[in-house]
Order: C-alpha cells, then structure tokens, then sequence
C-alpha cells in the first residue's frame, strides 16, 4: 500500500517585486493507494499534482510529512521503494538516441533485473505492445503513438508493483490516450497499485476507483466518483470540482 | 552491472550517436599533428630566411668588410654612393637599413619596429664594437701597449649544458603540442558535461534517471566515467597522429634533424595518468558549473571560463617558470609535467606534486558536486 502521509512542499520564488516569497505547493495531503486500485489525482494546472508524484516517485524531498510504500521509507529505504514504483510522467522524456530494445535492456539493468528475466520480459513486452517493427530503431525516429508505447514498456521491465501516471495522455491523440488508459485498466486487474494524475475530469471518471481532488496545493475532496459526485450534487467531476471551489472564477 | 557502468554505457552510447561529438572528439585532436608540421617546417624556414641586406653609403675598407664578414653571413652590403637611392630602396623594402658616415660619425638608419630591425641592430653594434676594438688595438700597438693587456683582462667562454638533441625550438614546439593535449581535454569535457548534464535536464530524460533505483553519487560518477573516457579517446587521437608528425619533421628538415624525444613505455604511461588525472579534474569542475544551469546554453556559458584555464600551460610553458607552485597548480601542472616527462624525462618529485595535487583538488570538487546533486535546485 502507498500511504502519503501530511506531505508539505514548499518551494520559494519571486513575487511582483522581485522579493523571495515562500509558496506552499503541497499543504498536508494524505491518502493512501491500495494494491489492485486506480486513485485518480485531480486538478487544474498549478495545483501541485506533479510535485505530489515527484515526492511520491522518490524524486523530490517533502518539507513535512512522509510517503511509505509498502511499509518502507525514502529515509531509510530509497532504492528499494524505486525498485517496486514505476513514474510515468509527461515531462520525463525518453533517450532518443537509443532503440526500444536498448532502453528497455538499460532499464532492466538499473533494476538488476536478472538477464534471462530481462530477455524474456522484453519479448513478452514487446509483443504486447506490438513493438516488433520499430523495436530497433532510434527512439527520435518514432512517431508520438509508438514513443507513448516505448514510454509505458520501458515502464513494465522491472514489474512493479505500483504505478504513478503524471498527466499520461497529455497532448496525446485518442488513440495513443486509449492505448495508454487501457494499459491502467489491464495492470489493476494484475493488482497493481496506480495513482493516476491528470486534469482530464472525463478520463478520470472512467478508470478511477477513487479521486483526489486539489486544488492550490490542498485537498478539497477525496472520494470515489460516485460519492463526489452525490456530496456535490452534480452530474460529473468537471462540475463536481467547480462546486467545491465555489465557481470558475477561483480557477 | 554497477549503477555508475551503466549510466556510462548511456552516456558514451549518446556521445558516440551524436554527429556534433564525433567531430570534437574524432577531428579536433587533429589540430596537434598538423600544428607540429606546420610549425616544424615554418620553423625551419625562418632559419634558412634571406641575409639581410645592408645599404652602405661610403667607402668600405677591405679590414671592416672582413670584420662585417665575421660578424655573420645574415649581412649582405648593398653599396651605393647616392644616398637618395638607398632611402629609397630602403623606403621600398629592398634593403633592411643602411649605413653612412657624416662627419666622422658612422649612422644607422634601421625600423626597429620589426624583428628585422632589432636582429640588424644588435648585428651592427657587435660588427661597431668588434671594428672600434680593432682600430683601438692598432693605435695601443703603436704605442707599444699589448692590446690584450687592455681589452682581454680576462678570459671566458661559454660551455652550453643543453642536453644534446634539444634545442629552444624543439622546447617550443613540443611545449605548444602538449599544451594543446590539455587544451582539447578541455574543450571535450566542456561539450560532453553541457550535454549529458544541462542537456539531459533540458530534454527532460534526468527526470528519467531519477526514477531509477540509484544514487546521485552513481549518476555523477557514471557521468565523470564518461566524460574522462571521451577525452582520454580524444587525446589518445592525438597522440597515435602526433607520433608520425614528429617522425616527419624529424626527418625532413634539418633543425629538428636532433630531435630527442623519450618514447619509452614508463613515459606513455606515466603522460597517460596525466591525462587521465587532468580529465577527472576538468570533468568534475565542468559538471560542477553545469549543474549550476538550467538549460543547454546557460551551461555552455558556465563552462566557457574552462577555456581560459586551459590557456594557462601554454603561458606557463612561455614563461618556462619550473617552481614547485606551479607544479601543485591544477591543470596548469598537466602541462608542465608532460614537458618535463618528454624532454627531460621523470622526475618523482615533481610528478608525485602533480598527481598528489590533482588528487586532492579533484576529491575536493567532487565532495562540493556530490553535496550539490543533493539539492533538488541541481536536479529541476
């Protein structure tokens, strides 16, 4: 189980007048992420989803607060939580110089991934994702669909145990969204953990068994959609996240 | 596979795929066999240069010909009676100077702006103090004076110590061409670290890295790991092409006909630490100034004042300054020892100065980098 426990996150930047000023990203969030569930993180731009993955992912420090994984710490167990996580982000890119194989062959060996294990996952990845025609070509040569593809493979080599998805299927095309969003649904039937960030209300409604939503940094409802959507007395999240942030206007 | 092999693997497998690195790595060692033709056959002709050419405007005896003669073979007289016509010549750059005598004065007209001008200079006071002595022998004779009882109280002479087959010419060139080994050690770290560094956080694959189970410590060592072995490929270019380019001057010109340089297996290796001790040095202070940026250009600013350093053995080397400071001087020592490794062959002290000194700047910078990529502001 993930358990994000009163994260803080503070960073500093410069306000009108050029003068440092501290600005909360992340302002003591909890929830936790059971094996075999899909936990959406909802909010607009700016609401401090990526920094919460980021501080979940092991890659960033919290000010406040701690997030354990299956009962390990990045205290005490750092390199371990990253061998049972994997992150997929929109901003993390892949190396464009390297093949599919070769990524993946890299990967695998960052998760010392034992090497008749890493052949055989790579086959069976490849195969699944139906990568057999590009699966030596330059990563720059590929179009967005098949780097999407790359992008999740590169994800399954070391077989985690939990994902975090960041804002996935951002600027994608319908059909490499849907290759992307049914891959989520086929890894919670294996009974993996994922936390699914994304400012796509409709998506997440789809695939979510609960929702986090946040907003400035902090949570304004937790819930499964259903419950959300009962409490707020609204007909999707979309409307749902409006009325508890009393209108557009606060956007 | 240890984490710091691995990330080295994926940075020399990006280095060796990017076309703008082949040319720095492959073709920028290049420069150094070319400069040591260059400068050997430029060398060698400076030396084989026309004599210079005197204009004289008055009668010359056959005793001050003769004392000309001795002085050196680079003076040609050029004799002229109309003055007009060796101002002229010597307006117009056919003779170097020319010489008259006005009421008992003797007058040299020279442009000592050039370095023609200064070497007939310093040729025709030799020649006036050798002609004033001759004439101050003959009248001491007269008077019956030994003139060497004058002129020759004592009696010295010169007995050159330099080493046989060197020479201040051989120093010369082979100071630039090891000088130039530093220099391209520098620009290849300069161009690999901007890329896997500040590139790789622009291109946004450090995010990436980061989610993999292994240490800032790894990710920085994997990096120095493949940026020290770009430039020791570099220089080891330069170094197989340099071998043949001394083989050819060597053999094709006279002045460097004695050319001695020690090629035995203790000097390669020995000048090969040097060069791995001078890129560990470069490498870690270049990663240290590109994780201080934000994007590729911004790095390639940090990094430029690498370019300077690099500058620094060859004004050593002009300077030919040998103290113990200079050999405890990072990066400016890389050159200096690989001067004293080739020509005067090696010497414990001053190379244990070297490594002990580049040792500990190194481990010095690279504790500052570690504690840097601990800070999440190195990272975003």
């Amino acid at each position: 189980m993930i358990e994000i426990k009163n994260i803080t996150k503070k960073f500093q930047k410069l306000d009108e007048n050029k003068k440092k000023v501290t600005f909360l990203a992340d302002n003591d969030i909890s929830f936790k992420v059971k094996e075999g569930e899909i936990v959406g993180l909802l909010g607009p731009n700016g609401a401090g989803k990526t920094t919460l993955l980021r501080i979940i992912a092991g890659i960033m420090t919290p000010n406040e607060g701690e997030v354990s994984i299956d009962g390990m710490n990045y205290k005490n167990n750092d390199l371990e939580i990253k061998k049972i996580i994997a992150f997929l982000s929109g901003n993390t890119k892949l190396y464009k110089e390297l093949s599919p194989n070769e990524l993946m062959e890299m990967c695998g060996n960052y998760y010392k991934v034992e090497k008749s294990v890493l052949d055989k996952r790579i086959k069976d990845i490849i195969k699944r994702f139906s990568m057999e025609k590009f699966q030596n070509q330059r990563i720059e040569n590929l179009s967005t669909g098949q780097t999407q593809r790359v992008g999740i493979a590169r994800c399954l080599v070391h077989n985690p145990k939990y994902y975090i998805f960041d804002e996935a299927t951002s600027g994608l095309d319908i059909i490499s969204s849907k290759v992307i969003l049914d891959f989520i649904k086929e890894e919670k039937k294996n009974g993996k953990g994922v936390i699914y960030s994304t400012h796509y209300m409709e998506e997440a409604e789809n695939i979510c068994d609960r929702v986090v939503l946040v907003n400035k940094g902090e949570i304004i409802a937790t819930g499964t959609p259903a419950e959300i959507l009962k409490k707020t007395k609204t007909s999707n999240l979309r409307d749902a996240f409006f009325s508890l942030i009393g209108g557009v206007s606060n956007e | 596979m240890n984490n710091i092999f691995i990330t080295a693997k994926k940075e020399l497998r990006a280095i060796f795929r990017d076309k703008k690195f082949i040319a720095v790595i492959f073709l920028m060692p290049l420069i150094i066999p070319l400069y040591i033709v260059f400068m050997g056959f430029l060398y060698e002709d400076m030396d084989s240069m026309d004599k210079f050419k005197i204009g004289v405007n008055y009668q010359m005896s056959d005793v001050e010909k003769e004392i000309m003669k001795n002085i050196g073979n680079d003076l040609e007289l050029v004799e002229s009676e109309n003055l007009d016509e060796l101002k002229n010549k010597f307006n117009e750059g056919e003779i170097n100077a020319y010489l008259t005598l006005e009421d008992g004065i003797y007058n040299l007209y020279v442009d000592t702006s050039n370095t023609e001008g200064m070497s007939i200079t310093s040729l025709m006071n030799a020649y006036y103090e050798a002609y004033n002595n001759y004439l101050a022998s003959n009248f001491l004779g007269e008077k019956g004076i030994n003139p060497d009882d004058v002129f020759n109280r004592i009696k010295y002479e010169v007995k050159d110590q330099a080493k046989e087959g060197s020479s201040l010419f051989i120093n010369i060139l082979m100071s630039f061409a090891l000088c130039y080994f530093i220099m391209i050690i520098t620009v290849t770290a300069m161009n690999t670290s901007t890329d896997i560094i500040a590139g790789e956080k622009e291109r946004g694959t450090f995010e990436t890295l980061l989610t993999f189970p292994i240490t800032s410590n790894e990710i920085i060592g994997g990096k120095l790991m493949a940026i020290v072995i770009s430039c020791i490929l570099s220089s080891l270019i330069g170094i197989s092409t340099s071998i043949p380019a001394f083989y050819i001057v060597k053999t094709q010109t006279k002045m460097f006909k004695t050319m001695s340089i020690d090629f035995s297996l203790t000097t390669i290796l020995a000048s090969i630490l040097v060069l791995v001790l001078v890129s560990c040095l470069v490498g870690v202070i270049s990663i240290f100034l590109c994780g201080k940026a934000k994007t590729f250009k911004e790095a390639q600013g940090k990094v430029s004042i690498l370019s300077f350093f690099s500058m620094i053995p060859m004004f050593t080397g002009l300077l030919n300054v040998s103290s113990d400071i200079l050999y405890m001087l990072p990066i400016a020592n890389g050159g200096s020892v690989l001067n004293d490794l080739f020509l005067k062959g090696f010497d414990p002290r001053t190379y244990t100065l070297f490594v002990v000194s580049s040792l500990v700047v190194t481990i010095v910078v690279a504790a500052i980098v570690s504690s840097q990529y601990k800070d999440e502001k190195a990272l975003f």
